[in-house]
């Protein structure tokens, strides 16, 4: 709870953005009648799907195992290319201007474990977010480091910054890397399965921490998930799917 | 006696350098997925090396070239095209070798024993020059501002390449840099380690270190790679065995001891763990 009071008690640290994209358009992230499949695969990933994602929404995005959920988030970050259909991110054309939108945008990745003998510290791992703002010979500036431990404030893990980020737990891990998600003030979250390693409370309250920083930033936030029933309360959209399939969007 | 001492220390320097810049390298290009590529490099700088001979052209130059072409095919197949990199990485590799070794054939009077020939293959003490020592000073000088210059980035790279491109880290720059870095490196000690043996200095340190520790890798890797360069140019003034040969040994060897530290260790914490139970 702390850590949310301090998420809603920060002022002034974080400038507010407006709900809308820079010219005006609505819609964030926009696939229209998308078919897409991964190299060498005889079977497409995707299947003629469409989808309209609002600025400033919470979008949490469901279904079984190999429904494509997590092929949807590559797809929006550009990784895979359409075979059909028009991606759109933030108002760019996916994936041409791929690097532009993953620069506005932050990604928690469904593997994000590490082993015990990853070295990197909380502090080291969340300046990271940083990396490709940063030119040669650019060292964090002032505010950028006061970033870093506002982050690490939010997520509460306060005390841990030296930590090397392998000793610490699952829920630890993922509380660190939601910390260089969003220390970079993205305009666009992706989140691949965040409640994976945590227990009954843990996801309830990275619920809350999610829907907060929303909130907050102002960004666009997709969850994909099999586990609905933490986040529910928070989301404005839903989408199902099955098979690469779109089969419900509520 | 004076033109041997001196011959013998600018070997010492020379392998202290090219060790070192190998092993530093060679920890990134691994860290970063990028070994069997680099591999592939050096038997491309073996090929150039070979074919200067046939064409009488520059062989620094000739073999820089061929592995920079080598692996901008290799880069290009793979990001444009889909294929895995190891897969286009071990076809230009058995490429460049045989193209190497049709290119000595056809050279004309030399053979396989010749000089010129042994030289490039297996390398010597002799292709030492306080020139080349320069161009390795320069190259290590340019490794070391290219990671601070970088540094976050490289360690974004380091930390989780996936998440790192996600996020909008430039790999393609990154990788690019580090293969110059490795063409250039490659083109100059090749005369000195030899083009087959050249690899086992960019390899072997880091698999070395490790087995031996998670922290600071690219030092060691410096550190251990120097000191396999050094003990390998002693060995071979010693026992007059060819040096590129040598090196590779030494290195090769401080792979054996780093398993067998590492097993040593790792024996004594599990029998502390058993009496902690």
């Amino acid at each position: 709870m702390r850590r949310l009071e301090n998420v809603r008690g920060e002022t002034g640290e974080i400038p507010d953005r407006t709900v809308n994209g820079e010219n005006g358009d609505r819609i964030a992230v926009l696939l229209r009648n998308v078919t897409t499949a991964y190299p060498r695969s005889k079977d497409p990933a995707l299947k003629n799907i469409s989808i309209s994602i609002e600025y400033g929404s919470l979008t949490l995005v469901t279904g079984p195992n190999g429904a494509g959920k997590t092929t949807l988030l590559e797809l929006i970050l550009g990784f895979l290319r359409p075979l059909k259909g028009m991606v759109r991110v933030l108002g760019f054309d996916m994936p041409k201007y791929a690097r532009k939108v993953r620069l506005m945008s932050s990604y928690l990745m469904q593997d994000f474990m590490k082993p015990p003998n990853e070295t990197y510290t909380v502090r080291q791992v969340v300046s990271m977010g940083f990396a490709p703002f940063k030119g040669p010979i650019r060292p964090l500036s002032k505010r950028e480091r006061e970033r870093v431990e506002w982050a690490i404030k939010i997520v509460g893990l306060e005390g841990l910054e030296e930590k090397p980020i392998g000793i610490l737990s699952g829920g630890q891990q993922q509380r660190a890397f939601l910390a260089r998600v969003i220390v970079r003030q993205p305009k666009l979250i992706l989140l691949d399965e965040p409640f994976s390693s945590l227990d009954r409370e843990g996801r309830l309250e990275t619920s809350k921490l999610i829907n907060d920083i929303r909130k907050r930033l102002n960004s666009t936030v997709i969850v994909v998930s099999h586990d609905i029933s933490p986040i529910i309360n928070y989301v404005d959209k839903i989408i199902e799917m099955e098979n690469g399939h779109v089969v419900r969007c509520k | 006696m004076i033109f041997m001492t001196l011959l013998f220390i600018e070997a010492l320097v020379a392998a202290l350098l090219a060790g070192s810049l190998c092993g530093v390298l060679g920890t990134y290009l691994r860290k970063l997925g990028l070994l069997t590529l680099c591999f592939t490099v050096a038997h491309a700088a073996l090929a150039g090396a070979s074919f200067s001979i046939l064409f009488s052209t520059p062989p620094e130059l000739t073999a820089f070239s061929f592995s920079v072409v080598a692996a901008f095919v290799v880069e290009f197949l793979y990001y444009r095209v889909g294929i895995e990199r190891e897969i286009i990485s071990m076809c230009t590799f058995s490429l460049s070798s045989a193209l190497a070794m049709i290119a000595i054939y056809m050279s004309p009077s030399v053979t396989l024993t010749s000089e010129t020939a042994s030289l490039i293959l297996w390398g010597s003490i002799l292709a030492v020059t306080p020139a080349k020592i320069m161009l390795l000073t320069l190259l290590s000088i340019s490794l070391i501002v290219y990671i601070l210059s970088f540094k976050l980035e490289i360690d974004a790279l380091l930390f989780d390449i996936k998440l790192a491109e996600a996020e909008g880290v430039n790999i393609q720059f990154h990788s690019t840099i580090l293969l110059l870095l490795t063409a250039l490196a490659i083109s100059i000690i090749l005369k000195l380690t030899g083009g087959f043996l050249v690899f086992a200095l960019l390899f072997n340190p880091i698999a070395a270190v490790e087995r031996l520790s998670y922290k600071r890798q690219p030092l060691l890797g410096g550190i251990v790679g120097g000191i396999s360069g050094l003990i390998g140019v002693v060995i071979s003034y010693i026992f007059d065995t060819p040096i590129g040969a040598t090196i590779a040994i030494t290195a090769s060897f401080t792979l054996i001891i780093g398993v067998s530290i590492s097993s040593i260790l790792e024996y004594f914490r599990r029998k502390k763990l058993k009496h902690l139970e």
